[in-house]
């Protein structure tokens, strides 16, 4: 088969001095799925960036047709046959599927727009791939699967070769994931050649042709997938045989910490994400929360918090109700937060090391000096003890986080988090997206802080394998509402959660019993 | 990584002198073209504020209220709100410090005490009028731009009422108050300039807005606060109270700097428009990058351009208006983030490689 | 320091004359305050006696075709009257570079006569600094006729009795109208705007007890359109004679009153500063002159040529504040043909005699500066 795209040597710095691709070497041939796989942070994104031209790159070169392309743009890249669907899809949810897919090259005359002859030519392509799209149809009425499907049409009706797919199966049910992947073999038939990117290896394993692994920032190596399986994939993604199994003794929970009883929650668009939930935590345990995203887990988390505003229900922590308090008042009650976005609610990016780690603390009567001042000392002495502690990796505690990588923010920002004293720590997807040493580093102590120091874990994630690991008990959560309830975390097996996750099962309250 | 922040730091200053190096380029340009003696005017522009001692004192005139304004506008800058009251605070804190130093004139009051007493008035004058915007935005949430805006006319005009009203001298024909008396006048402490006992104020306010920025627990809560508000609440930081009291003091130090400039360098209230003051005390904030220790730098290479400036206006015949374009666009090309950005990337490109190649 | 400087001196003129092609280069500028201000150097080739002097005009901006210009103007004229130089500095609008600038230009040794305004404490420098210079003069026009400057003998100040002058204008626009409403507009409320305003007020009180005067003040800046639109109101409102106290601005006045048809339909108006109805009799808006039945004349540049005159003859009282009125010159209605032939036969005698009773003290016109403070001024405009 021909080879339509080869990047050689590719260098990409960030302005940071954040090295994210050295010498980056990728082909691809016509008519095949090539698996990009690599951990959070390996570089894939930042690749795809540079391949459809949103980033621009200090060394090497790209070659379309063996002919030397100088992408500056995503329109340039479009034009060159390159095709890109983002996880958060680019769609005017007011417009039908043809308006957004023939959005920037509209048909028609002049100023006037061929309604029909868009729709035609959109309902073409999705009849020809069986997208089973309707092109008449608005995007704000369709589902995640069929909006994703709607990205793949626009691409294509730009009539691409390379088609980019950035991890299309994290927003997808595994049914709607299979009609992806018949759907992509067919059109890898027609001669396009697609760029999956993905964690999950089954699926790699299931559907491409070839794998390319990165790991931070540099080519692992390609092969032809019958040549690997997903351990071996996994080994050079990590580089050693990942400890996924965080070892912990049974839970001995003791006292109730968290109450949460019957809570509600209304967002801005007057949807009511969190649904009547009630559970509790004991000192001791690690009680997780399991969900696909965007089911209410984060705005639990968010209540819990402080963050939103409790209106309807009750919280309790250690016994006192959290109703209408601050976030510095629940702090003190003992409440420490790791919130879902690191660089939004986690840390302030342009500030050092240590004014971040002193964030919640910096009136402590631990930091008074001559009651006006702050112990500059005391606090350099804390902060390079947290730094050392946690092994942040960073120049000294002035160095601004910006600069830091994405597993040292999370570094500092749990350091901050686990050294506040807090009889209760909510972590919400505290490993999204870091390294794996760092997951391992976080994940085994938020089991040792429940263990050791008694301190009552709330875990929310996304991510199967850490709620299954980490927690000791574990709900699941469906459409704001608990849907299942395991005892013991450790029984449950991946697909069964998966099945409640999606729908396919509930528990009635009776099979879910006390959930303290 | 510490390289980067190396490059980081030696790119601004290069930054700086380059902006420098191009906006005088060009002046000199507009100068070669409309002037008969360039050579002439571009040497008042640069060595004109250091030919004389009185000429050197006119730029600590314009310095001393600087630091005033730039500390203040640094906490309002910090705190991440582009509240522009300070410009409205000098003017009113000014007229209220020349109208009370009227009053109380030829009273017998001490100087020292008289001039204490008067800074106070101009201080809590701009606490005064700086939390009405403070509190709408923090409370009410309406934008602090529009309000201090708004209000900056509203204090003008209230201040020309006054004097029209209150500190009228049939021994003038244009809008002034009375003469200031002379007891509550800052001294000059070389004769016969402008500089003044006031550079004192400007040095302990600048000193005390260092203290409390890296000394003091506000000083974290205002800067985490202007660096992402989400994680400040996220922090349990109290963001209403922190951003209502920095936007207060940082218009209390914007009065401090009327009343500085009306007793140090003027014979009675007079101005019928607005100053500038205050928003070049934004550009002086701007210029020291939020920390309050490179404010008298900022607020030098400030009062030294527009000390040069007003020099080649009244000693050449380039017109004053042109010597404003200039200003602009120095000012302009310091404060551009990104001018010569793309240069700071491949310097610090090249360090990464070649600290990889070490490493590899 | 002075190296550095030097080095980023030449570094600048180096990019110069890359820049420029080669063009200019030249020594070095010596260090030193004194500077060539080389702004329109008149007559400076004249006489060379030994008396020849060099006038220094300082102001906030020209081009104002106003007070600023016709300070520059006058000047100027005294200048090139004696075959002396005259400089001029526009200080701008920072008023806080004022003293600085004030002090360097009586340094610099190239001056011996200093003329400015009074505006922005520009008489205050003179007031403070003319003790220590003794061997400079100065003249410091458009000054409140109660500041006392005496002792200080090398300072001479002109007040105008713009109220004088105004007086005769509220008497004519008093004895003009029909509807027995009258307006004024004046430039800014600030008081030498004000001082007009007591003249006028007094004026038509005195013509005639009867009628209404409304006042509307501008807000300082030269808007015509502004001007219009007020005058539009006065006119609607049955207002027939309007006393325009803008000079920039009248042309708004003067087209409004155009449009409505002038004099002919019993519109009147009055102008300022200058003989406005000759003024623009000459200029491209000659069609607006014939709504200007006179003008209440400011002679700034006039009465800067005669103040220096008499200084030349040696009559000139220094360390004295003089007004000037109708008498010297410094105000007056402007007596052209127009306003001959325009007005009523009666109205006119009228007039001159009540000139001649103002000039010889029968009639005593009231100031702005007379009254106690702004409250008392109002209360009385309002009465």
């Amino acid at each position: 088969m021909a080879e339509v795209l080869r990047m050689q040597d590719i260098t990409k710095i960030y302005p940071n001095g954040f090295m994210a691709n050295k010498d980056v070497n990728l082909v691809i041939r016509e008519g095949e799925i090539h698996a990009l796989v690599g951990e959070n942070g390996a570089g894939k994104t930042t690749l795809m960036k540079i391949l459809f031209g949103m980033e621009d790159f200090q060394g090497g070169q790209v070659l379309l047709d063996g002919k030397d392309a100088c992408i500056s743009s995503p329109l340039d890249a479009i034009a060159k046959g390159i095709g890109m669907v983002h996880q958060h899809f680019m769609q005017v949810p007011s417009l039908s599927v043809a308006e957004n897919v023939t959005l920037g090259i509209e048909p028609g005359q002049g100023l006037l727009f061929d309604k029909k002859k868009a729709a035609q030519i959109t309902q073409e392509i999705s009849d020809r791939y069986q997208l089973k799209v309707n092109a008449n149809e608005r995007i704000a009425d369709m589902g995640v699967g069929l909006r994703q499907k709607v990205e793949i049409l626009k691409a294509l009706v730009r009539k691409c070769r390379i088609l980019i797919l950035d991890e299309p199966t994290a927003v997808l049910t595994p049914q709607e994931t299979q009609e992806l992947f018949v759907q992509l073999k067919a059109l890898k038939k027609d001669g396009i050649a697609i760029i999956f990117i993905s964690h999950k290896l089954e699926e790699v394993m299931a559907l491409c042709d070839r794998v390319t692994v990165l790991r931070a920032g540099r080519t692992v190596g390609t092969d032809v997938i019958e040549n690997l399986n997903p351990t071996k994939i996994s080994r050079m993604m990590v580089g050693r045989d990942v400890v996924l199994e965080i070892e912990k003794e049974p839970a001995a929970p003791t006292e109730l910490v968290l109450q949460v009883e019957d809570i509600h929650y209304k967002n801005a668009e007057n949807i009511m994400t969190v649904n009547g939930v009630t559970f509790g935590i004991r000192r001791g345990e690690v009680v997780g929360i399991a969900g696909v995203e965007g089911n209410g887990q984060n705005e639990v988390a968010e209540l819990i918090s402080g963050m939103l505003p409790l209106t309807q229900g009750e919280i309790r922590i250690c016994g006192k109700s959290i109703r209408g308090k601050s976030v510095r008042r629940i702090r003190d009650m003992g409440m420490a937060y790791i919130s879902e976005d690191r660089m939004v609610y986690g840390c302030a990016a342009n500030l050092p090391i240590r004014e971040n780690m002193m964030a919640d603390r910096i009136h402590s009567q631990k930091y008074r000096k001559f009651g006006l001042f702050i112990d500059t000392k005391k606090i350099n002495q804390d902060i390079d003890g947290l730094i050392e502690t946690f092994e942040v990796a960073c120049d000294d505690r002035a160095q601004p986080v910006r600069m830091l990588s994405g597993g040292n923010i999370q570094k500092v920002i749990v350091a901050r988090e686990f050294s506040s004293g807090a009889h209760l720590i909510l972590a919400n997807q505290p490993t999204r997206g870091i390294d794996v040493g760092t997951t391992e580093m976080i994940r085994k102590t938020l089991v040792r802080k429940a263990r050791e120091e008694g301190v009552a874990v709330l875990l929310v994630s996304s991510d199967l394998n850490e709620v299954l690991e980490v927690s000791d008990r574990l709900l699941v959560m469906k459409d704001g509402k608990i849907v299942a309830h395991f005892e013991d975390a450790s029984l449950v097996s991946e697909e069964l959660l998966g099945e409640y996750m999606l729908g396919v099962r509930q528990m009635t309250s009776e099979e879910m019993g006390e959930m303290v | 990584m510490k390289e980067t922040r190396k490059i980081e730091f030696g790119f601004e200053i290069f930054r700086i002198i380059v902006a420098l190096a191009i906006a005088y380029g060009i002046t000199l340009l507009c100068i070669m073209i409309i002037s008969d003696d360039p050579f002439q005017a571009v040497y008042m522009f640069a060595v004109g504020p250091f030919t004389s001692i009185r000429r050197l004192g006119q730029l600590f005139g314009k310095f001393i209220p600087y630091l005033l304004t730039g500390a203040g506008m640094c906490f309002v800058y910090a705190s991440n709100r582009f509240n522009l009251i300070g410009e409205g605070v000098y003017l009113m804190s000014g007229c209220l410090v020349a109208y009370v130093a009227v009053q109380l004139g030829g009273a017998g009051i001490p100087h020292i005490l008289f001039v204490l007493l008067l800074l106070v008035v101009g201080a809590l004058t701009g606490a005064l009028f700086g939390s009405v915007p403070a509190l709408l935005r923090e409370k009410m949430n309406i934008n602090e731009t529009v309000v201090s805006i708004m209000m900056n006319w509203a204090m003008l005009y209230l201040a020309t009422y006054l004097v029209k009203t209150k500190m009228y001298d049939n021994s003038i024909t244009y809008m002034a108050s009375k003469p200031i008396p002379q007891e509550a006048r800052l001294t000059a402490l070389i004769p016969r300039t402008q500089l003044h006992t006031g550079i004192f104020v400007g040095i302990i306010a600048v000193a005390v807005t260092a203290l409390i920025f890296y000394r003091t627990a506000l000083g974290y809560d205002i800067r985490i606060c202007g660096a992402n508000p989400k994680f400040a609440k996220a922090s349990g930081i109290n963001m209403t109270a922190t951003l209502i009291l920095a936007q207060v003091m940082g218009a209390a130090l914007a009065g401090l700097g009327g009343a500085v400039d009306i007793l140090g360098i003027y014979d009675r209230y007079m101005w019928t428009a607005l100053t500038n003051m205050g928003f070049d005390g934004l550009i002086v904030a701007v210029l020291s990058k939020k920390n309050p220790v490179f404010i008298p730098l900022g607020a030098f290479l400030l009062a030294y351009m527009r000390t040069g400036a007003s020099i080649l206006n009244y000693t050449t015949e380039i017109p004053i208006e042109f010597v404003d374009i200039m200003q602009a666009v120095i000012i302009l090309l310091i404060a551009a983030e990104h001018f010569l950005g793309g240069f700071k990337e491949k310097l610090i490109f090249r360090a990464s490689k070649e600290k990889n190649k070490e490493v590899a | 320091m002075k190296k550095l400087l030097a080095i980023l001196l030449t570094l600048a003129m180096a990019a110069s004359l890359a820049a420029c092609g080669g063009s200019g280069g030249g020594d070095k500028p010596a260090s030193g305050g004194a500077s060539s201000g080389a702004a329109a150097q008149q007559g400076a080739s004249g006489t060379a006696d030994g008396d020849a002097r060099s006038i220094i005009y300082l102001c906030m901006n020209l081009g104002d075709l106003s007070f600023n210009d016709l300070g520059w103007e006058g000047s100027q004229n005294a200048a090139e009257k004696y075959g002396w130089s005259a400089d001029v500095i526009e200080l701008g609008k920072d008023t806080s570079t004022y003293e600085n600038a004030f002090v360097d230009a009586l340094d610099s040794g190239k001056y011996d006569l200093v003329v400015t305004q009074s505006n922005y404490g520009l008489s205050d420098l003179c007031i403070k600094y003319a003790p220590e210079y003794p061997e400079i003069d100065f003249i410091s026009f458009d000054m409140s006729a109660t500041a006392d400057i005496s002792g200080i003998d090398n300072l001479f100040g002109i007040a105008f009795k713009q109220n004088e002058g105004s007086f005769l204008a509220g008497a004519l626009a008093g004895k003009l109208t029909k509807t027995n409403k009258i307006g004024a507009f004046v430039f800014n409320d600030v008081p030498v705007g004000n001082d007009f305003v007591t003249g006028y007020v007094a004026g038509v009180r005195e013509a005639n007890p009867d009628a209404e005067v409304s006042i509307a003040y501008g807000g300082g800046t030269a808007d015509a359109s502004k001007l219009q639109e007020v005058s539009s109101a006065m006119f609607d409102s049955g207002v027939d004679v309007i006393y325009g106290i803008s000079g920039s601005a009248y042309p708004g006045l003067a087209k409004e009153a155009t449009g409505r048809g002038g004099i002919d339909s019993g519109l009147w108006c009055i102008g300022v500063d200058s003989d406005m109805w000759t003024v623009y009799k000459a200029s491209e808006n000659a069609d607006y002159a014939d709504v200007i039945v006179t003008s209440m004349k400011k002679n700034v540049a006039d009465s800067i040529v005669y103040t220096i005159d008499r200084m030349v003859e040696g009559s000139l009282p220094f360390g004295k504040v003089e007004p000037y009125g109708i008498t010297e010159g410094g105000v007056g209605l402007a007596d052209n043909e127009y306003y001959r032939s325009k007005t009523p036969a009666d109205v006119l005698e009228y007039m001159d005699s009540l000139q001649k009773d103002v000039v010889d003290g029968k009639v005593k016109v009231p100031s702005y500066f007379d009254f106690e403070d702004y409250d008392a001024f109002v209360e009385w405009r309002d009465q």
